[in-house]
C-alpha cells in the first residue's frame, strides 16, 4: 500500500462508508417495518430481491471497510511492536474478510432461492 | 489554601510523589493567579521547580496540569480552582524535575512542520505584501505561543509523540499552508501523508478544550484534510 493510501484514502474511506452505513441503518429498518415480513421465508425472499440484496451486500462490504480502518487506527495507536501489530492486523483482516464473504454468500443463496 | 504538587528529583527520588503545601489565607489577594501562589510556595520550599517567565500568558513557559486540565499558571485565577489544588507536570512528557518537563519531542515535531514561509522567488525590494483578506486567513493560527498545553493533552500525541506531529505543530502546518506568500503547498502536504504525521488525529478535541489562547487546532487539521482532498481528487 502506498503512503497516500494509508493516510488520506483510509480516512476518506471511513467517512464515505460511515455515510452509507448511516443511510442504510435509517432506511432499511423502516422498509422492513413497512413490508411486515412475518417469518424467515419472507425475510429470505425479500433479501433475495435485487434492490435489498444489492443494498445489503454494499452495506456488508462498507461495514468491513469501515471496521478495517477503525481497527487499524486502534492498533497503530496502541500496539507499537511491529511484528505484533502485523500479526493482529492480519488476524483482524482475516476475521473481517471471512465475515463479509460469509454474509455475501448468504445473500447470494437467498437471491438464487428467489430466482429459482 | 491547600495544594498538592507533583515532586520528582531524579538525583534523589526513586519515584515521584505528591507533596502537600499550604498557603496562609492572609497571603491571598483578590485576582491572584496560580503562578503568584506557586512563587509564594517556592519561597517556603526553594527546591520546588517550575518554569515561568513573562507572567502574563505570552511566553508559554508555565504550562502545567492544574486539577487535571492543562493550562498556564500565570493566567489561571486561584478563585476559579477547586481546592485542594492539584498540580502536575504536562502529561506524557519526560519529567526533568518537579513541574519541568523535557519538550524536545514537542519542538522536534514543530520543526517537522517547517514553520517558516517558503518562497523561491527573489526577495522583492519591499515586503511580500498581502491583502487584508489574505492576512485574515492567518487569524487564529499565528497567535500560538507553543506552550505545549494542547499537544500534551492529546492522547494521539501521548501514544506516538515521535511520529504524530500533534495539534500545535499541525496548527503551524496550516498557518503556513494558509499563507498567501508560501509556495510549498505540495511539499508540505506530501510531508503530512501516511498514517502517522497527520492522520493520528481522531478529532478528540482535547487541544481545543485546553488551549489558553482559545485557538482551534482541530479546525486547522480539518482544513489541512480538506486541502488534501481538493488537491488529491
Amino acid at each position: 500500500m502506498s503512503r497516500a493510501a494509508q493516510g488520506l484514502r483510509a480516512w476518506l474511506l471511513q467517512r464515505f462508508s460511515a455515510v452509507y452505513l448511516a443511510l442504510y441503518l435509517l432506511i432499511m429498518p423502516l422498509l422492513m417495518l413497512l413490508r411486515g415480513l412475518p417469518d424467515y421465508a419472507a425475510w429470505r425472499g425479500w433479501f433475495g430481491q435485487a434492490l435489498p440484496g444489492v443494498a445489503s451486500a454494499i452495506f456488508v462490504i462498507a461495514v468491513g471497510l469501515h471496521a478495517w480502518v477503525g481497527i487499524r487506527d486502534v492498533l497503530i495507536d496502541y500496539v507499537h511492536a511491529v511484528w505484533l501489530r502485523l500479526l493482529l492486523l492480519a488476524g483482524c483482516a482475516l476475521v473481517l474478510l471471512a465475515s463479509v464473504l460469509w454474509v455475501l454468500r448468504a445473500l447470494m443463496l437467498a437471491a438464487f432461492a428467489t430466482v429459482g | 489554601m491547600k495544594f498538592s504538587i507533583y515532586r520528582f528529583d531524579p538525583d534523589k527520588d526513586a519515584k515521584p510523589y505528591m507533596q502537600h503545601f499550604e498557603l496562609e489565607e492572609s497571603c491571598i489577594r483578590p485576582g491572584m493567579m496560580l503562578l503568584d501562589a506557586l512563587l509564594l510556595l517556592k519561597a517556603q520550599d526553594e527546591s520546588l521547580s517550575f518554569r515561568r517567565s513573562c507572567q502574563e500568558g505570552v511566553c508559554g513557559s508555565d504550562g502545567m496540569n492544574i486539577n487535571g486540565r492543562n493550562g498556564l499558571a500565570c493566567i489561571t485565577q486561584l478563585t476559579s480552582l477547586k481546592k485542594p489544588i492539584e498540580i502536575r507536570p504536562l502529561p506524557g512528557m519526560p519529567v526533568i524535575r518537579d513541574l519541568v518537563v523535557d519538550l524536545e519531542q514537542f519542538y522536534r515535531q514543530y520543526r517537522t512542520a517547517k514553520p517558516f514561509v517558503i518562497n523561491e522567488e527573489p526577495c522583492p525590494e519591499v515586503e511580500r505584501l498581502q491583502s487584508p483578506e489574505q492576512r485574515e486567513q492567518l487569524d487564529g493560527l499565528y497567535e500560538c505561543i507553543l506552550c505545549a498545553c494542547c499537544s500534551t493533552a492529546c492522547p494521539s500525541f501521548w501514544w506516538n509523540p515521535d511520529k504524530f506531529l500533534g495539534p500545535a505543530a499541525l496548527l503551524q502546518s496550516w498557518r503556513f499552508l494558509a499563507d498567501s506568500r508560501d509556495q510549498a503547498t505540495e511539499e508540505r502536504l506530501s510531508d503530512l501523508e501516511g498514517p502517522f504525521r497527520l492522520f493520528r488525529c481522531h478529532t478528540i478535541m482535547n487541544c481545543v478544550e485546553v488551549c489558553p489562547k482559545g485557538l482551534n487546532p482541530t479546525r486547522a487539521i480539518g482544513r489541512i484534510k480538506e486541502l488534501m482532498v481538493k488537491r488529491g481528487l
